[in-house]
């Protein structure tokens, strides 16, 4: 499904990454990435803090410009595919005192079909009921954001994020602070989305055991992207993205690491 | 006790005997609709610095409008400091465009180079010339009626805007990433935000001044965002409030015969501090 270095066949990928390299101030956050991802695609990243997973997401979301490379997203630069792009950011980049409720938070997701009229229409509130329905935050819709526990809060961005429906959906750190039953329920509904719309997901986490049973690809992100065609996992891999991380990351449940070469 | 209140009372009726006291009243209820909903906007979008950086700066243009009016041609103070007001706006607004490091140093010395050009102006300039402290906290004394016939078209410009672009206004104000993959364009909605914020403190710098209006900007806000998670409802409270504050400011003033500025500051001053001391007893 993907193809690696395939120039020939670029056509409309979802997602072209070409020899991206990002710097923020002084510092080479990403460097030499490459990427390419076919429609229906569900690709993992993992890779330590601060290793620029952030930084590539907004990269494919237009708010950051390449300092090298090229970015498309179905042939179109980053800034004019937004129409097609949902985006699921981390709950804590909030004010936390923010005066807005659940479904005003989730509405956002068409405000920018709203031009000059003044109010939300009933298809547009029906959307957004359909949304937390579907991450089962309905009961929900009129509570103040900042009330509702962190998982909560990540439910209601990612209802927020379908409501744009999406064709690729980026997804930052979507299930830390959820526990397991909530975590189990994200991942279910995004492989729905996966296999019955079709949607082309990129999730970045540190849930390795999760990732591996439910994306169909892995990446490692730690400046440079290593990039691995299915979704387990190797020893190797991990060590070069994590470093001296290694031994936290092993030692979580779920995770299978394989010793010897894999690639 | 009831002889004050009676006195009270009285004196805010013997007010409206006075044109420049009428004004003062009519121009603080206009303020009040700007202060409920142009300061809710500054306090949840956490601007009250960048909103204070550009009523600071707006004094280099009432420095300059005096020394112009003084050695070329007259220039209305209060179109110095529209201009200087509505440029230190952009700029501030490309500034968190082109994301600017330590923006808040940058607003802290446009704030100081406004006040800075100002207040050289001012000094150089010989002649009569309105003093200085009256730009700096108001003086009702100065309101003239055009003053509140421009004041009416922005309050009219303020209540069609939010109509029209609440959802969007509150979207650029929650969540500016998202909203711009939602296919807004932030940058233009918080350079217009910004505008207004720098047409507000304008329009109401002869009321109170300079110094004072982010105090109006942002105890009603901040009192009413405690009550209500809805921002419609917020800016109806804080326009209720600043109501409140600004005639009760106004009778104390008339009273007392304090400056009506400061009277008005210190009166939702003493209600804010009031307020939070409830709050912490609550929890």
């Amino acid at each position: 499904m993907v193809k690696e270095d395939n120039r020939v066949e670029s056509g409309l990928n979802a997602l072209d990454i070409r020899d991206l390299s990002v710097k923020l101030g002084n510092a080479e956050v990403l460097k030499n990435v490459n990427l390419q991802l076919e429609r229906g695609d569900f690709l993992g990243i993992i890779g330590p803090n601060g290793g620029g997973k952030t930084t590539l997401l907004k990269v494919i979301l237009g708010l950051l410009k390449p300092d090298e490379g090229e970015v498309t997203i179905f042939g179109r630069e980053p800034k004019k595919a937004r129409d097609k792009v949902g985006y699921v950011p981390q709950y804590t980049d909030f004010d936390s005192q923010f005066p807005i409720d659940v479904m005003n938070v989730v509405l956002m997701g068409r405000v920018g079909k709203l031009g000059f009229r003044p109010f939300f229409s009933d298809e547009d509130k029906k959307i957004a009921l359909r949304a937390l329905e579907r991450v089962e935050m309905k009961d929900y819709k009129e509570r103040k954001i900042s009330d509702l526990s962190g998982g909560e809060q990540q439910r209601v961005l990612l209802a927020r994020a379908l409501t744009t429906r999406p064709e690729v959906l980026l997804l930052d750190e979507p299930t830390a602070s959820v526990d397991e039953r909530i975590k189990t329920s994200i991942y279910k509904l995004l492989k729905k989305l996966n296999r019955e719309e079709g949607t082309t997901i990129i999730i970045v986490s540190h849930d390795i055991g999760f990732l591996s049973s439910y994306v169909e690809k892995l990446a490692c992100l730690n400046r440079d992207l290593i990039y691995h065609g299915g979704s387990e996992l190797t020893h190797e891999m991990i060590e070069e993205s994590y470093g001296c991380k290694m031994d936290l990351i092993a030692h979580h449940h779920h995770t299978e690491v394989e010793g010897g070469h894999k690639t | 006790m009831i002889d004050t209140i009676a006195s009270f009372l009285y004196g805010f009726l013997e007010m409206f005997q006075y044109t420049f006291w009428r004004r003062a009243i009519y121009t603080g209820i206009l303020a009040s609709i700007l202060f409920g909903i142009v300061g809710t906007y500054v306090v949840i979008k956490r601007i009250v610095f960048i909103s204070d950086g550009i009523a600071h700066a707006s004094f280099g243009g009432i420095g300059l409008a005096i020394f112009v009016s003084y050695y070329f041609f007259t220039l209305d103070p209060l179109l110095g400091a529209a201009i200087f007001a509505l440029l230190s706006a952009v700029g501030i607004g490309i500034m968190s465009k082109e994301k600017v490091q330590r923006e808040d140093t940058a607003i802290g010395i446009i704030w100081v180079m406004g006040m800075a050009v100002g207040a050289l102006f001012y000094r150089i300039t010989p002649g009569y010339k309105p003093s200085m402290d009256s730009f700096l906290f108001g003086n009702i004394y100065m309101i003239g009626s055009t003053d509140i016939y421009l004041l009416v078209f922005l309050v009219i410009g303020v209540l069609i805007t939010v109509v029209l672009f609440y959802y969007e206004l509150q979207a650029v104000s929650f969540d500016d990433e998202f909203a711009k993959i939602a296919g807004l364009n932030t940058d233009a909605i918080y350079i217009f935000l910004l505008i207004l914020v720098a047409l507000s403190i304008v329009f109401l710098l002869r009321f109170v001044g300079i110094i004072l209006v982010i105090a109006m900007l942002t105890i009603p806000a901040s009192i009413s965002s405690g009550i209500s998670n809805d921002i419609k409802k917020i800016m109806f409270y804080s326009c209720i409030l600043s109501l409140v504050f600004v005639l009760c400011g106004l009778s104390l003033s008339y009273v007392f015969n304090t400056p009506a500025g400061p009277s008005i500051t210190l009166f939702a001053g003493g209600v804010f501090v009031i307020d939070m001391i409830k709050k912490k007893v609550k929890t």
